[in-house]
């Protein structure tokens, strides 16, 4: 027997086993770091059992950029109703869709309507860290006319003077769904220009107020990290 | 993510602001002390950021794991930059 052959075998055991209930996450895990292909976590997402899709959507969430390989089960975790599988689902469309995966993309950010405030708020960190390419590969597959609308203008957004200052205007529109796209759309700025965020993090509105200040240590711990770490700044509005 | 070089890779943290991918069990001797001190920044901010999803998402094995992963590379790298 291969080493390939083994390495699916103990894989595909690995599965088996988390649709009895064994809690293997992590084994799966280094199973697919080794060389099993991410695809077959179909069987536990599409399994109909809680703890298994709670598993598969973790897994593609500490999959990092691999999550690719997995894009298509990712899409069909978005939609399942546990809070957990959504927001580690979301995660690895940040980290692992192309612009190939506009329709899964689109899903993800009409969640940013879903009663949960923790999936509503793991939505504006997709669009504020995501590549502008990717969101805009996302546009025509939203069917919500305002979201569309909204994706759109934060694609649009450049550091202009003009932009700027239709994002802090934004930040404390009646709408929360504007609110929310404009605090993306000032993280999305922030490498270029603080002022945005900054005025977030001091909003009268919690929600924003509490994402504006994270994100505001987020973006400048990028600055201390080494190298290879700087993606962001470089893609987010290209 | 991991930088590209042709050695052990050094952890780095991703869009998610986590540290992925297959962390070694021990410390390499093929990182610099710069390796270290790099490695040792990106995997406190990916713990802090996994500890800010568990009060979130409520306790979990995997991700439990996980954390006790990295803390022990961690400690292991704060040791040999201090010598001991």
């Amino acid at each position: 027997m291969s080493e390939h052959d083994v390495n699916s075998q103990r894989g595909d055991d690995l599965v088996d086993r988390l649709l009895a209930g064994d809690d293997v996450s992590h084994d799966l895990l280094k199973e697919i770091w080794a060389g099993y292909p991410a695809s077959n976590l179909y069987r536990l997402v599409k399994s109909g059992q809680q703890e298994a899709e709670k598993a598969a959507a973790w897994i593609a969430s500490e999959l990092g950029y691999r999550s690719t390989e997995m894009m298509s089960e990712v899409g069909l975790l978005l939609t399942n109703p546990l809070r957990y599988v959504k927001y580690y689902a979301l995660e690895a469309v940040l980290t692992g869709a192309t612009v190939e995966n506009g329709a899964i993309v689109g899903r993800a950010v009409a969640l940013i309507d879903n009663p949960d405030n923790v999936v509503r708020w793991k939505v504006v960190e997709l669009l504020s860290r995501s590549a502008n390419a990717i969101l805009a590969a996302a546009q025509s597959h939203v069917d919500d006319v305002q979201i569309r609308h909204l994706l759109a203008w934060l694609i649009g957004i450049r550091a202009t003077p003009h932009d700027v200052e239709d994002v802090v205007a934004s930040l404390s529109h009646a709408d929360a769904q504007v609110r929310m796209f404009a605090v993306a759309a000032a993280a999305r700025l922030a490498y270029d220009n603080r002022v945005p965020l900054q005025e977030a993090a001091t909003s009268e509105y919690d929600d924003v107020k509490t994402f504006a200040q994270k994100e505001l240590d987020f973006v400048d711990s990028w600055r201390t990290a080494p190298s290879w770490t700087r993606r962001l700044s470089s893609h987010v509005l290209e | 993510m991991f930088n590209a070089r042709d050695k052990t890779p050094v952890p780095g943290r991703d869009e998610t602001g986590k540290v992925h991918g297959d962390l070694p069990g021990h410390v390499p001797g093929s990182w610099t002390k710069q390796d270290l001190e790099d490695a040792a920044g990106e995997l406190a901010k990916s713990i802090e950021r996994r500890v800010d999803e568990s009060l979130q998402l409520g306790e979990d094995g995997p991700h439990r794991r996980q954390i006790e992963l990295e803390r022990g590379l961690l400690t292991q790298i704060l040791k040999k930059l201090s010598g001991s």
